[in-house]
């Protein structure tokens, strides 16, 4: 037996296992695919082992309120971003650490509607899914339940839900500040059954620098302590760089490097589960020439298509306060008369003062007196976002670069252009934001 | 603008949670980078002038220094445009092409020229061409990125965000200033 740290850095029993162990999984990643696969795996009874690139994080005890210094919880190593429309990665997409990119992410899970699942369908473009809604369902419900996931009940769009938002929406314009006292000293803390109890929320908008309460449902205060109850190994600080195979190449173990360490290790294992994002996972099958029989590892990269419109209003709103997308709407899932395929969503913003200011810049390339000028008013920003997807493509695609990394390994490079659709409704967003003081599209 | 003195005091209340606090005092305390580990002298000198005209009144924040002390440790923000070459060498040579422009336009180096020249000799560059376009970019974003991360420019624009101890309760109306 080993320890993992809990929230507050108290030490949680952890079940081990030796390199030369065969065990019968390993579970490369500990994001939101990885952990909830992990804590499955242990829950069957199965001998698992997680390696995670970053290390464990104790949030109540390392999460600053500061922007910059919890710029570690973002995947750093570099990426090649291409296309006419580069992908802005780093804080945008994977991240590092127990937990991975949920550390940093903004704590929002909306559900897909039925109509998703059947685009070519509907529209003639794209591909249908081959499950549907009806199959995921029991898995959203009990997600939501799992997680604790606040919003309103019934739930104004999509069908019917079989069941309800576990917790109340979060506060927007409470009436009161003694009534919101209440409100929140006895209804958002959440109790998890073997995971125990959870933080409550306390309208800190800084989700995406790391919650330091540890109350945005992030894997590392959900499924890893779930998996870790039910015997799962999660070994941090191991970065996967390749597999050990045998002579039919089937895989028998995970090669691996602990941080700071010279010398790469070994886990035996039957099966391997990789489940290192969209950009990592292509990466390492390239790398190793695995799985890509079809040609397929890499292609129809997909991204978010979204447009900021920001605007500062003569009355103060501080916009780091409160869960940046507070408020949604799904009014815009099929517009009509949208000479585009599906549609979008709407999202309120708020936003921490150094992203802030730094899409602004990107935005307008505004310099000198006049850009300390506008960030006076960061204290009256409000924030709209329109959320979209886009269609796959082939001209979207990650390739291996001939540039290598710190470890020796080939970056990658991703190539993103928007397509027709993806343009269509960006035009259309613009527009809407015409009177407002400045967009910021980009895909991440 | 709020003094060194009474931002030093806010970070030490208590309401400021510890990570917090060391966090904003380091950056706080932090002496100015005199002996460049990744620029020479001159282009750490030129990289300082630059970023004055981006950021006027910014020099307690030693963008310049900062910058050089992240590329001396190798770290990236996790992309970076194919366009360009790493970071570093995009700096050296975007900081080479300021130069070349000053000499050529105004037959002195950048920071021999006058605030106004040096802004034109700015715009010039920027406008030069895609790649230093980009490189444009990236630098104007790292250069605003450290300025607000640095307490006293958060104190400029009355940004309250550090007192994390006890989060806040939003109602109606304005935000209430924080009581330290």
């Amino acid at each position: 037996m080993s320890a993992a740290p809990d929230l507050h850095g108290h030490a949680v029993p952890m079940r081990t296992f030796a390199p030369g162990d065969e065990v019968d999984a390993v579970v490369i990643g500990t994001g939101a695919s990885g952990a909830p696969l992990l804590a499955r795996l242990a829950q069957a009874g199965l001998k698992v082992v997680a390696l995670e690139a970053g290390p464990f994080y104790v949030p109540t005890r390392d999460f600053a309120t500061d922007e910059r210094a919890q710029s570690y919880l973002f995947w750093n190593d570099e990426r090649l971003s291409a296309g006419a429309d580069p992908i802005g990665f780093g804080r945008n997409n994977s991240g590092c650490g127990v937990g991975g990119s949920t550390l940093h992410f903004t704590a929002y899970t909306p559900r897909p509607q039925p109509d998703d699942f059947h685009l070519r369908t509907e529209f003639g473009v794209g591909q249908d899914w081959p499950i549907g809604y009806e199959d995921l369902e029991p898995y959203f419900d009990e997600l939501e339940t799992f997680l604790g996931v606040s919003g309103p009940n019934p739930y104004p769009w999509g069908p019917p839900r079989k069941s309800s938002y576990p917790l109340p929406p979060l506060p927007l314009n409470p009436a009161a500040r003694s009534m919101q006292k209440a409100y929140a000293a006895l209804s958002s803390s959440y109790y998890q059954e073997e995971v125990g109890w959870r933080a409550a929320y306390a309208n800190r908008g800084f989700c995406q620098a790391g919650c330091s309460l540890g109350a945005k449902a992030s894997m590392d205060q959900t499924f890893i302590p779930l998996a870790l109850h039910h015997g799962a190994e999660v070994r941090a600080e191991c970065f996967v760089r390749g597999f050990e195979q045998d002579a039919s190449r089937r895989i028998t173990g995970a090669i691996y490097r602990r941080t700071a360490s010279p010398n790469p290790m070994r886990q035996r294992c039957r099966r391997v589960f990789l489940c290192t994002g969209a950009v990592e996972t292509p990466r390492l099958l390239l790398i190793m020439e695995l799985a890509n029989s079809s040609g397929q590892v890499g292609r129809n990269f997909m991204a978010h298509v979204g447009v900021q419109v920001w605007g500062q209003l003569e009355a103060e709103t501080r916009p780091y306060q409160g869960i940046p997308g507070g408020l949604i709407s799904e009014d815009t899932h099929r517009p009509k008369d949208a000479d585009f395929t599906r549609g979008y969503l709407l999202q309120s913003l708020g936003v921490m003062p150094v992203r802030y200011i730094s899409q602004y810049t990107r935005a307008t390339g505004t310099w000198g007196p006049v850009l300390k000028d506008h960030m006076a008013g960061y204290n009256r920003v409000i924030g709209i976002n329109v959320l979209g997807e886009c269609l796959p493509s082939e001209r979207n695609y990650l390739e291996l670069s001939d540039e290598k990394d710190a470890q020796g390994l080939p970056k990658p490079r991703i190539h993103f252009t928007a397509g027709q659709n993806e343009r269509l409704m960006r035009e259309l967003w613009a527009l809407a934001g015409a009177e407002a003081v400045w967009a910021y599209g980009r895909s991440t | 603008m709020d003094s060194y003195q009474s931002i030093r005091a806010r970070l030490q209340s208590d309401r400021v949670t510890k990570a917090t606090r060391e966090a904003l005092l380091r950056r706080l305390e932090a002496p100015p980078v005199r002996a460049p580990r990744f620029f020479s002298p001159q282009e750490l000198k030129l990289l300082g002038a630059v970023c004055a005209r981006l950021i006027p009144d910014s020099g307690f924040a030693d963008i310049a220094g900062q910058i050089d002390s992240r590329l001396a440790e190798g770290k990236t923000d996790g992309w970076r445009y194919a366009a360009l070459p790493p970071d570093g060498e995009a700096y050296k040579q975007g900081l080479d092409r300021i130069n070349r422009f000053a000499l050529e336009h105004c037959k002195k180096p950048f920071i021999k020229l006058r605030s106004k020249q040096q802004d034109e000799v700015l715009h010039r560059a920027r406008a030069e061409g895609c790649d230093s376009q980009h490189f444009f970019e990236d630098l104007l974003a790292e250069a605003i990125e450290v300025y607000y991360s640095h307490p006293l420019a958060q104190a400029e624009i009355g940004y309250e965000g550090f007192a994390d101890a006890h989060g806040w309760f939003l109602e109606k109306g304005s935000p209430p200033r924080e009581q330290f």
